[in-house]
């Protein structure tokens, strides 16, 4: 079966989404910022009227070079978190293509190394002998990053 | 016409049938008060008559059966024949209820509605023997005397598919073809013209031509009209001619008086009756409320790039081109002020739901209401109406089961027999408010203690005040009525009232008199999304706050501020009040003037102050909450895009002074 992805990057890797819950991609809009709220919400831009929330990707996954908003992408999107439908903006990088990809041809994420961005992969698909890795946006969205540091200090 | 284009007229049919059903039955409850009137009879007959005729042209069959039986009635009414009796009224109303029904179930697919459709058809026929054949025997007589014989016409009607984007009514243009007689219509199955539908009228009347061409006045170019005969059209010459075109040409053309109506000269002066009618039906329109949302979101963008423009503009340094700018920022403002303005309707359009229950209801249970509204015209959001409907339904029936007693006992009391109910609407500042008032008992303060004292929820020893007692009536499963009704159930309810009125962001209170009566108020603010807000900003942040939560503006030197940081409390109105540092709250940079901006905030009759850079100024806002997903300050409930194109954020009052004053 083929799906429509949208790619995009983060970093220096390459992402993608299904294109079924992106309702529009943005570039140069004003965010206007959130005072006293988590470094990984970046503000609240205006689209059709509504006020959305966009959050930093890079802060999110813990990337040491910030975002260039002066260049970055804003992937307006409806997620699916606790049983409603939110609209919320991801700031990335560049957004690359639309891609149709074989869903049968989707390989669950090999256990490399323990990186905190693991947990937000769906998936790994080969395109073009690039690796595209299937972004969960919801559980980027929802992720406490303060949370899981914690976590992890506690662990180690 | 395919059968795409048949099924878009057929919704247009709908939407404007239920339009003409809200109408027939607020008709129909005035008849009941003023039977005489035949003004009135003659637009519950012409409503009827033109259901009849359209929903026959789009295959409603149910519908159109129903209203011919249903006609018949009031061809006799009309005529005098019979009198306008309450039993006549009731199945007209069930009948307005069931053509609704129709609307949806057009063939009859559900069962209940069958048996709804034989039941009401048989009362309606039981209705014809008891009241009306000794008279129908006289209308024969009588059109025989009628010396002045009735013409029969046919009109030729062709629609295109653009014919409701000009602004042409079909419902209209046969609501009016019903004040001048009676007529058939027949759709043809056949193209004649390209593009479109082409119908055929049959019309017999008294009336000369011209009064039939300015029924067609706005479509004259697709119309044709043609005496026949005075014989009247019988139903074979009928089916012969519809269904064969070319039958149709040909008795066109066979006509000696075939001409083709030339478009006659707008004469302004020349406003019939009929046509008074039929523009005020057309003042207001139906339009999807998605296409109002995308509208306000195109009015968004454009203001917000007037703003861009004006910015940009000021580095050209051309003042002719800025003047124009200037005045495409004051009709962007008041655009967007009128489309604000669209979503709002008024309450009127609920009233007629309660004048029906209260009909019923009373009837029921064997009591007589009157129903008064005022102020019904103050407007509201479309939202909000839906939202106050159903609790302002389950008000009206308490008053009418609890609250209002029996005529005996009304006049046992010396009250005059018929209770009342009033409906009447306040604006004040944003809000709206609604008292639903009777003339009934009043509520028993007793009952509902010793009720409340058997429930657990207060003590024998308590002296609950009026608003704490009757506060109680709003708890989930509390009932007072002796004996349960059907009418106004076991207490499931009045705490169904309050949470939705408080999903409103709405409040409610009541107010009773021994004997006297009980008013429900209810408080409601005017639009869910839209709010006057006072528009300030810290470090330049912009933030809006309701302006009815905000007291008033004032200022303090810093140096005072410095000194009253300990105790946390700035003297207001010669008392103290606690003040909220937001630039240190919120992390925000800079520091304050040396004359502090102060806005007092009264949140629940709790005041507190809060420091600000600058003060703005008022901002008519719509706002859009906030998604409660992201992990950001409460206090931020909701943005709102300000004129500039910027966002502001809201800060909910209430939050804000338990987040920080504890």
């Amino acid at each position: 079966m083929n799906a429509t992805y949208l790619s995009f990057h983060i970093g220096n890797e390459i992402y993608a989404v299904k294109t079924d819950n992106v309702l529009e991609v943005l570039q140069h809009q004003t965010i206007t910022p959130i005072p006293n709220s988590p470094e990984y919400i970046k503000g609240i831009v205006n689209f059709r009227g509504e006020g959305i929330i966009v959050f930093d990707t890079h802060k999110q996954f813990n990337l040491e070079t910030p975002l260039d908003y002066k260049k970055a992408f804003i992937i307006i999107m409806d997620l699916h978190v606790d049983n409603e439908v939110i609209k919320a903006g991801a700031a990335v990088d560049k957004v690359e293509n639309v891609l149709t990809i074989d869903t049968s041809e989707i390989q669950p994420v090999p256990p490399i190394q323990k990186q905190l961005n693991i947990e937000f992969i769906d998936g790994v698909v080969n395109y073009n002998n690039d690796f595209l890795l299937l972004l969960n946006m919801e559980r980027v969205f929802t992720h406490d990053q303060a949370e899981y540091l914690k976590e992890q200090n506690n662990n180690s | 016409m395919n059968a795409f284009e048949l099924e878009k007229f057929k919704n247009l049919f709908i939407d404007e049938c239920s339009m003409l059903l809200d109408k027939l039955e607020k008709e129909l409850l005035s008849l009941e008060e003023a039977p005489d009137d035949n003004h009135l009879l003659e637009s519950v007959f012409r409503a009827m008559h033109t259901i009849k005729g359209t929903s026959g042209m789009y295959g409603f069959k149910y519908i159109n059966e129903f209203t011919h039986i249903l006609e018949n009635i009031y061809q006799l009414l009309r005529d005098g024949k019979t009198t306008f009796t309450k039993d006549i009224s009731n199945v007209s109303l069930q009948a307005t209820d069931h053509i609704r029904n129709l609307l949806i179930d057009e063939n009859l697919a559900d069962k209940s509605n069958q048996e709804l459709h034989k039941a009401l058809l048989e009362k309606i026929s039981n209705l014809n023997i008891t009241t009306i054949q000794q008279p129908s025997k006289k209308s024969e007589k009588s059109t025989k005397i009628d010396k002045i014989e009735p013409s029969t016409w046919l009109i030729l009607l062709h629609t295109d598919e653009q014919i409701s984007f000009r602004g042409v009514n079909i419902m209209n243009i046969f609501e009016e073809l019903a004040t001048l007689g009676s007529y058939t219509i027949k759709r043809i199955e056949e193209t004649l013209i390209p593009n479109c539908q082409s119908w055929l009228v049959f019309l017999t009347t008294l009336a000369a031509k011209e009064e039939i061409e300015d029924v067609f006045l706005f479509i004259d170019d697709n119309v044709k009209i043609t005496k026949l005969d005075s014989k009247p059209v019988t139903k074979e010459i009928l089916n012969k001619v519809s269904n064969n075109p070319n039958t149709i040409k040909d008795f066109i053309l066979k006509q000696h008086d075939v001409k083709t109506v030339t478009s006659p000269e707008i004469h302004l002066d020349d406003h019939k009756e009929g046509r008074k009618i039929s523009r005020s039906s057309t003042k207001r329109i139906l339009v999807d409320s998605e296409k109002l949302d995308y509208l306000m979101y195109l009015v968004s963008e454009l203001v917000t790039i007037n703003s861009n423009l004006i910015q940009d503009g000021h580095r050209l340094k051309d003042g002719l081109f800025f003047e124009h700018l200037e005045k495409h920022s004051d009709l962007a403002n008041l655009f967007r002020h009128s489309v604000l303005d669209l979503r709002l309707i008024p309450l009127s359009d609920m009233a007629l739901r309660f004048q029906r229950l209260i009909r019923d209801l009373s009837g029921k249970l064997d009591k007589k209401i009157d129903f008064k509204t005022e102020g019904i015209d103050i407007e509201l959001d479309k939202n909000t109406i839906d939202g106050l409907s159903e609790p302002l339904m389950h008000i009206i029936r308490n008053c009418i089961d609890h609250g209002i007693e029996k005529p005996e006992k009304r006049k046992s009391i010396g009250k005059p027999e018929s209770g009342c109910i009033t409906l009447s609407v306040v604006q004040g500042g944003s809000f709206v408010y609604i008292h639903v008032k009777d003339d009934g008992g009043g509520i028993n303060r007793e009952v509902v203690k010793n009720k409340a004292i058997e429930k657990g929820i207060l003590r024998p020893t308590d002296e609950p005040t009026d608003r704490e007692l009757f506060d109680i009536i709003f708890l989930p499963g509390f009932s007072t009525a002796q004996s349960l009704t059907d009418v106004s159930g076991r207490g499931v309810g009045m705490d169904v009232v309050k949470q939705e009125i408080g999903n409103l962001r709405g409040e409610i209170v009541i107010t009773s008199q021994d004997g006297v009566g009980t008013t429900f108020t209810l408080k409601i603010p005017q639009s869910l999304n839209i709010i006057d807000s006072l528009h300030f900003s810290i470090a330049d942040n912009d933030f809006i706050v309701p302006l009815l939560d905000v007291q008033e503006c004032n200022q303090i030197s810093l140096s005072d501020l410095k000194d009253r940081k300990n105790t946390g409390t700035i003297p207001y109105n010669n008392q103290l009040i606690p003040f909220i540092d937001l630039r240190h709250h919120l992390n925000l940079n800079g520091e304050y003037n040396k004359k502090v901006k102060t806005v007092i905030l009264n949140s629940s009759n709790k005041l507190v102050a809060i420091m600000v850079d600058k003060i703005i100024g008022e901002h008519h806002a719509v706002i859009r909450q906030i998604t409660k997903k992201a992990k950001i300050l409460p206090i931020f409930n909701a943005s709102s895009q300000l004129g500039n194109g910027k966002t502001a954020l809201m800060i909910d009052t209430s939050i804000l002074t338990s987040y920080y004053t504890n």
